[in-house]
C-alpha cells in the first residue's frame, strides 16, 4: 500500500527549509510547478507558494509531469519527476520513487543547502 | 442532522474511535473481502528501510484528501479505487517517531487480522466518501 522512499536531510535551515530546498530543486528543474500535498491547490510559479503554511508540497519536474502524476499516479514512467517534501522540526522529509544518479545528486543539492549556515543567517537593516 | 450523520446514525458507526483505512485496487479489494475476518498480508515495501508489514493510515476518504493521496502514498491512482474501514489500531505502530509521512502511516510488522465487530466498511471508494462529507 505505501511506495517511495523517505529519505530524512537534516536541516540548520528552521523555518526556511521548506524554501532552501526548493530553490535548491529548481536549480535543476528549472520549469518546476508545485502543488500543496494536502489540499491538491496547484501554484504554477515559485512565488505563488504560501511557504509558511505548508505541511506538505509536491515539486514536479514541470507542468506536464504534474498532469501525468494527476491522471496516473506512481506509474515507472513517470518515476522520479515529482518529489514530495514534508518539514518535520529539525529534518525534511523528501520522497521519492527510486534512487539513480540524477536523483542522488538533486538529493545532495539539498543536503548542501540545508547545512550551510549563509541560509540560517537573519538579514537586517543596517541604521544609515 | 445532515445526510450523512444520518446515515452514520443508522449504521451505528461510531467517530470517537480511530478510524483506519486500507487503499486498494479492486483486485485486492476482491482478495481481502472475501474472508469473514479480513486478512492484510504483510509484504515488504519498496523502500528498504521499510519492514514488511501490512500497511495503513488514518487518512479519510474526503473528496479533498482523495485529490492527493495517491501521490502521498505514492502509489498508481488505481490503487485508491477501494478502501477498506475499520476501527481502532490495535497492533499497529507509527515509524521512525511518527516523522514525515510516518505522521498518517500505520504497519502492523506481521499479517494483520480485523475481525468483523471492528469492520466498519470495504467498499468503493467514492461510495464510502459519502459518509465523510
Amino acid at each position: 500500500m505505501i511506495g517511495g522512499i523517505d529519505i530524512q536531510v537534516p536541516t540548520r535551515a528552521g523555518e526556511s527549509s521548506l524554501e532552501v530546498a526548493v530553490r535548491a530543486i529548481r536549480q535543476r528543474w528549472p520549469l518546476a510547478v508545485f502543488e500543496n500535498g494536502i489540499t491538491g491547490e496547484r501554484y504554477d510559479e515559485f512565488r505563488q507558494i504560501p511557504l509558511g503554511n505548508l505541511e506538505e508540497l509536491f515539486v514536479y519536474r514541470d507542468g506536464a509531469c504534474a498532469n501525468l502524476w494527476d491522471e496516473e499516479g506512481a506509474i515507472p514512467s513517470i518515476y522520479n519527476t515529482m518529489i514530495h517534501i514534508i518539514p518535520n522540526d529539525e529534518t525534511l522529509s523528501l520522497v521519492i520513487d527510486e534512487k539513480d544518479a540524477a536523483m542522488e545528486a538533486l538529493i545532495q543539492a539539498v543536503e548542501w543547502g540545508l547545512r550551510e549556515e549563509i541560509f540560517c543567517v537573519r538579514a537586517e537593516k543596517r541604521a544609515a | 442532522m445532515s445526510d450523512a450523520a444520518r446515515r452514520r446514525e443508522i449504521l451505528g458507526v461510531e467517530f470517537s474511535v480511530e478510524n483506519t483505512f486500507h487503499y486498494t485496487d479492486k483486485d485486492g479489494w476482491n482478495g481481502v473481502r472475501s474472508q469473514r475476518e479480513w486478512l492484510f498480508k504483510a509484504s515488504q515495501p519498496k523502500d528498504p528501510n521499510r519492514p514488511v508489514g501490512a500497511y495503513f493510515t488514518n487518512i479519510e476518504p474526503t473528496r479533498q484528501n482523495l485529490k492527493t493521496l495517491y501521490k502521498r502514498i505514492r502509489v498508481p491512482k488505481a490503487k485508491q479505487q477501494y478502501i477498506f474501514w475499520f476501527a481502532g489500531r490495535e497492533g499497529l505502530v507509527r515509524l521512525h517517531g511518527g516523522r514525515g509521512r510516518d505522521k498518517w502511516i500505520y504497519v502492523s510488522v506481521d499479517d494483520y487480522r480485523v475481525s468483523t465487530d471492528r469492520q466498519r466498511r470495504a467498499d468503493a471508494v467514492d461510495t464510502v466518501m459519502e459518509e465523510f462529507q
